[in-house]
């Protein structure tokens, strides 16, 4: 039975008179991992936001467990995390990093702007996924500046939360980082969202960086095209 | 989650920094050196402290919020409201604790006898403030507010309805309009704030 976490219905956001996007629908299960690909600037940072509550779109609706984002975070444990550059520098390593569950997570003791920026993402990473319990991880450019063993072990925390029954959603504007990581592929392009099902954009086995690179390619070359949920209608390669 | 983990979240993030903390430290004991010589002096003792306070508790939320600094809070499941009374308490609470600090100063130099650190104008004008402040900040920068703050007081109107007029004063004094009005003002401003934390939008700024 498809145990539906986070459901997202005609969904569009703007910025003033700025429209970011517009008309996305997808759902996402539980242990259903999305990934949200687009160019910068296509509104992935805006869609994470308005998933974990922090912002209201201007159309459409968005329902984690039926509720709305901001009364859900109460009742789902949720992880959200946008980059490094939302830690605030002035305070101590050891400090944030207990602040999400009351335990240490690192004995760093010096300022976090003081610290290499892969370090504060790894630190920014670690302390929104040390909550207990995760129903919805939302995680915004995980892998940015992140070295091998960070990048693994990001990958192993990401697989073992959705195994434990947590709905990912991540999004990256390089289809390498999220390459037969995903069930569910978003491109956002165009102000407008293209969702494959990863056993749809590649039959063979799993999807590869080069397929989503191709597909993100025809769909920025397509600027008219509408929604489209097939592969077929991209006129992929077997 | 509770307001009490939203205390300790922006205790963690520095919403006063130290020198802020330093200047009531030094006002306190400036004070207690001042009430240990002259008990009368308390009103003289109390307007550095809530000239500090304007500024102190000017401490902004949104632009903070807007760099993504409290994303970890407000997706924690603290309900809004709780965020926001608890960013109000720790803006406030140095200016508070300095106050109480000096009223108990002003009891024990004068065993009792003199109580203008509690009188209702100084609670008026201590509380009052406070609030005033941190709400008239939420939308902007603390730098933005204490610019904002010293243009207040070169206004014509700010002489009369100053709160330092009011320290010291009692309820029955021909004050009392002043009071009155620092208290409307404080209520008013303090739920408009609380209720724009509640319903406002978080956009990060690196995304718009």
């Amino acid at each position: 039975m498809s145990d539906v976490l986070l459901s997202v219905h005609d969904l569009g956001a703007r910025y003033g008179r700025r429209e970011v996007f517009h008309g996305l629908t997808f759902q996402v299960s539980a242990n259903q991992s999305l990934g949200v690909i687009g160019p910068n600037g296509s509104g992935k940072t805006t869609l994470l936001r308005v998933i974990a509550g922090l912002l209201w779109p201007s159309e459409g609706d968005v329902r984690v467990r039926d509720l709305q984002p901001r009364r859900a975070v109460s009742r789902v444990n949720v992880a959200y995390f946008a980059g490094d550059f939302t830690l605030p520098g002035s305070v101590r390593a050891c400090d944030w990093g207990s602040l999400a569950t009351g335990n240490a997570i690192t004995p760093e003791r010096r300022r976090i702007r003081t610290l290499s920026r892969g370090t504060r993402q790894l630190l920014g990473l670690r302390t929104v996924l040390s909550r207990s319990h995760l129903g919805l991880v939302v995680l915004d450019e995980p892998w940015e500046a992140l070295d091998v063993d960070a990048s693994r072990w990001l990958l192993r925390t990401i697989e073992a939360k959705r195994d434990r029954g947590a709905a990912v959603v991540l999004a990256s504007h390089d289809p390498q980082d999220l390459a037969g990581l995903c069930d569910l592929y978003l491109f956002l392009v165009n102000r407008r969202g293209s969702l494959f099902k990863a056993h749809e954009l590649s039959t063979a086995g799993p999807v590869t960086a080069a397929l989503l690179a191709d597909v993100l390619e025809r769909l920025q070359i397509d600027a008219t095209a509408q929604l489209r949920t097939s592969r077929e209608t991209l006129s992929l390669p077997a | 989650m509770t307001v009490v983990y939203a205390v300790r979240y922006f205790i963690v993030v520095s919403l006063v920094p130290r020198l802020f903390l330093a200047g009531f430290i030094v006002a306190a004991a400036a004070a207690a050196v001042r009430l240990t010589g002259n008990p009368t002096r308390a009103v003289e003792s109390l307007t550095p402290v809530l000239l500090l306070q304007l500024f102190v508790a000017s401490s902004g939320y949104r632009l903070p919020a807007r760099r993504g600094h409290y994303d970890l809070l407000v997706t924690s499941g603290a309900p809004r409201w709780q965020i926001a009374v608890a960013h109000c308490l720790v803006s406030v609470a140095p200016g508070i604790v300095s106050w109480l600090c000096i009223g108990v100063l002003e009891l024990v130099a004068s065993h009792g006898a003199q109580t203008a650190s509690f009188a209702a104008g100084t609670f008026a004008a201590f509380v009052g403030s406070s609030l005033v402040a941190w709400s008239a900040a939420v939308y902007s920068s603390r730098t933005a507010a204490a610019i904002g703050w010293l243009l207040v007081m070169t206004l014509p109107v700010a002489h009369f309805m100053s709160p330092l007029r009011i320290l010291g004063t009692h309820a029955d004094h021909s004050d009392r309009f002043v009071i009155l009005f620092v208290s409307g003002m404080a209520v008013l401003a303090f739920v408009t704030a609380v209720t724009s934390i509640v319903r406002g939008a978080t956009p990060l700024e690196a995304a718009q």
